[in-house]
């Protein structure tokens, strides 16, 4: 009832009465012709009743056949308040473009919501999915998630599972990679353990196969510290894969070295240029640069927990002038510091420092570090052999 | 001849446990409470006031009795009354 009330305020309607003459027979007339008649009440030759706008004048006929008198009481409905404000153009020009508006809106996306996602980072599937049509302001309609979802795992083998999922303007993109099959660890082919580092064995457990060396020895890289042709107390052998700790204590040391005078790259000036974010479209407020920014934010709005396509992006490409510099003695010392710690990185991999000595030396051209250490370092590498090779 | 052909299908309808109204142009009344009338088939109004509304139905008519009765809708053979129905007359 309440839908049909809509329908008719959209449409008009006009309340009437009728006197004098036959009612019924006005009724019939109106049903003949097929007039909708509601809320029709007849009392002491009074007829009161609803009528579509539209149907008004066709009422007069069935009227003037019935011997009644018609009188239009009161006209409702949307078109007759409008009517009043026909020639105000600018009103509807306004109502047509919010509407416009809102249906545009209402059939973009808005904002994309990454799951799933553990290699690759949000703004990377956020890009990927963008070259398949995904893409803040996108279209909906645009949007076949079975297509997209075939297509980015057809190409995409790193990826196991895509998919689109489209609620409102979000758009949830589920996404579940390949981890790559997990390495099996070989834990029965006969092998044997072989150090990769010179120095002093300082610590040597044996959980599988024959020891080689004793603590406290000298051994070199490619030595043997535990075998895998173990031998019994009743001389027999067996094959095993030799397992164990083995650690040296070795001496090593690195060096850095940093010249006084370089050249460096100062920025003289960051020219920014402006856009605004509309829906994927960016509008530049100027000129834009055809090389690629340095750096780029954006600042978009954001409503609750949802961000929208909407906002405005920042570019900013920095002037860069080489410049040639002195650098005092004490920089020279901070920058050979920082780059031996560099490398110091890459020196103390399975290793722990017992003990580091470091020098500053000035050369003609700048400074030298050198950095001494004696580290405690795990070694230790399988060599598998065959078993046929070792009988014969 | 339209008796008899009538009859036929009202009895096959039976047999086959068909509803009339699908069948034939047979009118449909339908009450909810007394407060509110449907009624399918109508051919016009015969008499309107506050207090008796008569519906012919063709063959027949059909007075509803009452107080503050009104023909909610009427179109298309179907009319709607509402009000306090006190009673339901049907003549030939």
């Amino acid at each position: 009832m309440f839908l049909i009330r809509i329908i008719r305020f959209f449409m008009g309607y006009a309340e009437f009465k009728a006197e004098k003459g036959f009612p019924e027979r006005f009724i019939n007339l109106c049903s003949l012709q097929g007039i909708t008649l509601w809320d029709a009440k007849c009392s002491e030759g009074l007829l009161t009743g609803k009528t579509h706008a539209k149907n008004y004048k066709k009422l007069r006929d069935c009227a003037r056949r019935s011997g009644m008198s018609l009188h239009l009481t009161e006209k409702r409905g949307l078109p007759f308040i409008i009517h009043p404000y026909r020639k105000r153009y600018g009103i509807f020009t306004g109502l047509a473009l919010s509407l416009a508006v809102v249906i545009l809106l209402n059939s973009t996306v808005w904002q994309i919501t990454v799951a799933g996602n553990d290699k690759y980072t949000a703004e990377q599937i956020l890009s990927l999915a963008a070259d398949y049509g995904v893409y803040p302001g996108a279209f909906k309609k645009n949007l076949d998630p079975k297509k997209i979802r075939e297509a980015i795992k057809a190409d995409n083998g790193d990826i196991n599972w895509f998919s689109v999922n489209i609620d409102g303007g979000s758009v949830f993109l589920e996404v579940t990679e390949n981890t790559g099959q997990r390495e099996i660890l070989d834990t029965e082919t006969p092998c044997n353990l072989i150090s990769d580092a010179d120095g002093e064995l300082i610590r040597l457990e044996v959980y599988s196969g024959q020891k080689a060396k004793s603590v406290g020895s000298g051994v070199a890289k490619g030595d043997l510290l535990i075998s895998g042709v173990v031998e019994r107390a009743d001389e027999t052998t067996y094959f095993t894969h030799a397992r164990g700790v083995a650690v040296v204590r070795t001496r090593e040391s690195l060096e850095a070295s940093v010249a006084s005078n370089i050249e460096v790259r100062k920025i003289s000036e960051i020219k920014k240029v402006y856009y605004i974010y509309l829906f994927g479209l960016k509008i530049p407020l100027g000129f834009s640069k055809d090389k690629e920014p340095e750096r780029t934010e954006n600042h978009y709005a954001v409503y609750r927990d949802a961000v929208l396509p909407v906002g405005f992006i920042t570019e900013k490409y920095p002037s860069e002038a080489a410049e040639k510099i002195e650098l005092s003695n004490s920089r020279c010392i901070l920058l050979g510091g920082y780059e031996a710690f560099e490398k110091e990185i890459s020196l103390m991999e399975n290793s722990v420092t017992e003990s580091k000595k470091a020098m500053a030396e000035a050369t003609s051209s700048g400074v030298k570090v050198k950095c001494d250490y004696i580290n405690h370092k795990s070694t230790g590498y399988e060599v598998f052999f065959k078993v046929e090779d070792i009988i014969n | 001849m339209k008796s008899r052909k009538e009859d036929l299908t009202k009895k096959i309808a039976d047999e086959l446990q068909f509803p009339q109204t699908a069948v034939s142009d047979i009118f449909h009344i339908e009450l909810k409470g007394n407060s509110d009338a449907t009624i399918e088939g109508c051919r016009g109004i015969l008499d309107y006031d506050e207090t008796y509304i008569t519906i012919n139905l063709g063959d027949s008519t059909v007075r509803f009795s009452g107080a503050e009765l009104e023909i909610s809708s009427f179109f298309d053979g179907r009319a709607v009354i509402k009000g306090t129905i006190a009673s339901v007359d049907f003549s030939n």
